[in-house]
């Protein structure tokens, strides 16, 4: 496994550390994540603060390691829901021509707008929050989604094993249960690995230019936003959450990889 | 011998950018129980479109097919499913005609579940077997196989409703000349054992003459020669199957041969030609052929010819 497949497992296991971190945040965490000390601001990483503390003396290792567990959400809240919305919209514009027209013209629609301003765009419409960031940066990614996987099933509708079920006497929602979606899911599951390391960032930017989750929330993002206007004279600050992001979205990213070349029946 | 499958004036019209392509204009053919019938003629001359219309893979623009007395190229998707059980297809490519996520056992019994008929692994073991496979490859992926082993899954999930109709669309085109010859004779085999229907669609000449009772020579989407094989391969009439043959490759350096080289390229099915579709690259084209279509003749009895240079004679008696 490790040989043939070393990026997965490299991938894998960082990213398993990384969720454990986050699952365990209430028992690793040395400081109050919240807690404010005035007296003790922009220290630099030391025994008791191990990442340094940012302008309002909190914690920011205790900070970081719950803030792990917004990326980590939103990543994979994002990376799920917009793969089943767009695999649903997907297959059913690949299947009837008439939605197909109306569905993938308001895909591109959508798609015409940056990811980012479509999400800040719905997030000024809404309250700060996980949840909203969830749908926001889900609206933006389900076209991705929906116009790869519709492409997939135009292109395995022609296949003559597809022929030969539909000859075969095979259903339409057999035909998309037995032949179209197994064929689908290999594609759509790197797809989603990508879209789980995009979110972490798109949600990173969004509360780095406060359109993201509230201040009273440590998120990566946040984190960065608040460190900012002192980068340049505490770079500490800045660089441990930028450290996180970077090594999560490495690891999703290197998962992904592995899982393309994985997942590939003619690869035994 | 009463017809399985009729196809009168059948017409498949593909509306593109620019245009109505003609893909097969007006082709009649019959085939009886137990019958083999080559469908020939160049790449894109509307053959493989003749057998998807036949598969109701798409949908002939119009024309009738006739299955066992039953017009099949109108019904309803709900009323043609049972014929679906009657007639089945093995396609070229044996790497894209098997699901590479599904075990061969379940692709075989795909078609068998579909019908509501049993699909145990006694049932999949004797289809592995009719086509020369053993019971253990229904466990296997498609990947595990060459393509010759391929195409004979194809077959056996093919024969699995027991069809009296096989569409094979080059179904052997595709495989090295040693697995093609295993492939034909399991094809001839199992025709001669289970009395099934051949609609042979190839451009291989060679292996028509073994395997066929009679052959359609297509052209542009129109037939312009049917006849029975002998006639077909040593009296050929119309000009484009002699052309034909004498492209066919003779496996003796010294043997002399005639080659009819035939000028230019098949005219664009978007704007066939006027009178016969032929006349551009006939040898024997005259002012008749640029101007008037060519109907069928039939010069000898059982032999079709549409052909300006042949007459249908007179019936005789009287």
């Amino acid at each position: 496994m490790i040989r043939r497949h070393p990026g997965l497992v490299a991938g894998g296991v960082l990213l398993a550390l990384i969720v454990l971190v986050a699952i365990l945040a209430p028992e690793l965490f040395t400081v109050d994540p919240t807690a404010l000390a005035p007296a003790r601001r922009t220290r630099p990483p030391s025994a008791a603060h191990w990442f340094g503390t940012d302008m309002l003396g909190r914690d920011i290792y205790s900070r970081v390691i719950f803030g792990a567990r917004v990326s980590l959400a939103v990543g994979f809240a994002v990376a799920v829901l917009s793969s089943v919305l767009g695999l649903a919209v997907g297959v059913l514009a690949g299947f009837i021509r008439a939605l197909d027209a109306v569905a993938m013209r308001a895909m591109d629609g959508l798609m015409a707008i940056p990811p980012i301003l479509l999400a800040v765009a719905l997030m000024a419409l809404t309250r700060g929050s996980v949840q909203n960031v969830v749908l926001a940066i889900t609206v933006a990614e389900v076209p991705r989604v929906a116009r790869l996987v519709r492409g997939v099933v135009l292109s395995l509708r022609d296949l003559p094993y597809v022929e030969a079920a539909i000859a075969a006497g095979t259903r339409t929602p057999m035909l998309i249960w037995r032949h179209i979606l197994p064929n689908t899911l290999a594609p759509l599951t790197v797809q989603a690995t990508y879209i789980c390391a995009s979110a972490m960032i798109t949600e990173a930017i969004l509360s780095f230019i406060g359109a993201g989750t509230p201040p009273i929330v440590p998120s990566w993002g946040n984190i960065m936003a608040e460190g900012r206007a002192l980068w340049q004279v505490k770079p500490f600050i800045v660089f441990f959450p930028a450290a996180a992001l970077s090594l999560t979205v490495l690891a999703v990213n290197l998962l992904g990889d592995g899982l393309r070349d994985a997942l590939d029946p003619r690869r035994p | 011998m009463t017809a399985l499958l009729e196809i009168a004036h059948l017409t498949k019209h593909f509306a593109i950018r620019g245009g109505v392509v003609r893909a097969v204009d007006g082709v009649s053919l019959a085939l009886a129980r137990g019958e083999t019938l080559a469908l020939v003629g160049e790449s894109g001359c509307g053959k493989s479109t003749v057998g998807r219309c036949i598969l109701r893979l798409t949908r002939p623009t119009s024309g009738q097919i006739v299955l066992d007395g039953t017009r099949i190229d109108t019904l309803p998707e709900r009323r043609l499913r049972p014929m679906r059980r009657r007639m089945q297809v093995v396609f070229q490519d044996p790497f894209s005609s098997l699901d590479p996520r599904q075990r061969i056992g379940d692709a075989i019994a795909e078609p068998l579940r579909n019908f509501a008929l049993p699909a145990g692994p006694a049932e999949i073991a004797a289809l592995l077997d009719r086509v020369g496979l053993p019971a253990e490859a229904a466990r296997r992926r498609p990947h595990a196989f060459s393509g010759g082993q391929r195409q004979r899954i194809g077959i056996a999930r093919a024969l699995a409703t027991g069809p009296d109709l096989l569409i094979c669309d080059e179904a052997v085109s595709a495989l090295d000349v040693s697995v093609k010859a295993q492939i034909v004779n399991l094809l001839a085999d199992l025709q001669a054992r289970l009395g099934l229907a051949l609609l042979f669609i190839s451009h291989d000449l060679a292996i028509v003459e073994h395997l066929a009772n009679r052959v359609a020579v297509m052209y542009l989407g129109r037939i312009v020669e049917l006849a029975d094989r002998r006639s077909v391969f040593a009296a050929p009439r119309h000009p484009y199957t002699r052309a034909l043959l004498s492209a066919v490759p003779v496996p003796d350096p010294t043997a002399a041969r005639r080659r009819i080289v035939l000028g230019g390229d098949v005219p664009s099915a978007l704007a066939p030609p006027a009178g016969c579709r032929f006349h551009p690259r006939c040898p024997a084209a005259f002012d008749r052929c640029r101007v008037e279509e060519p109907a069928p003749r039939i010069p000898v009895p059982g032999h079709m010819v549409a052909c300006h240079l042949e007459v249908t004679p007179p019936a005789r008696g009287g």
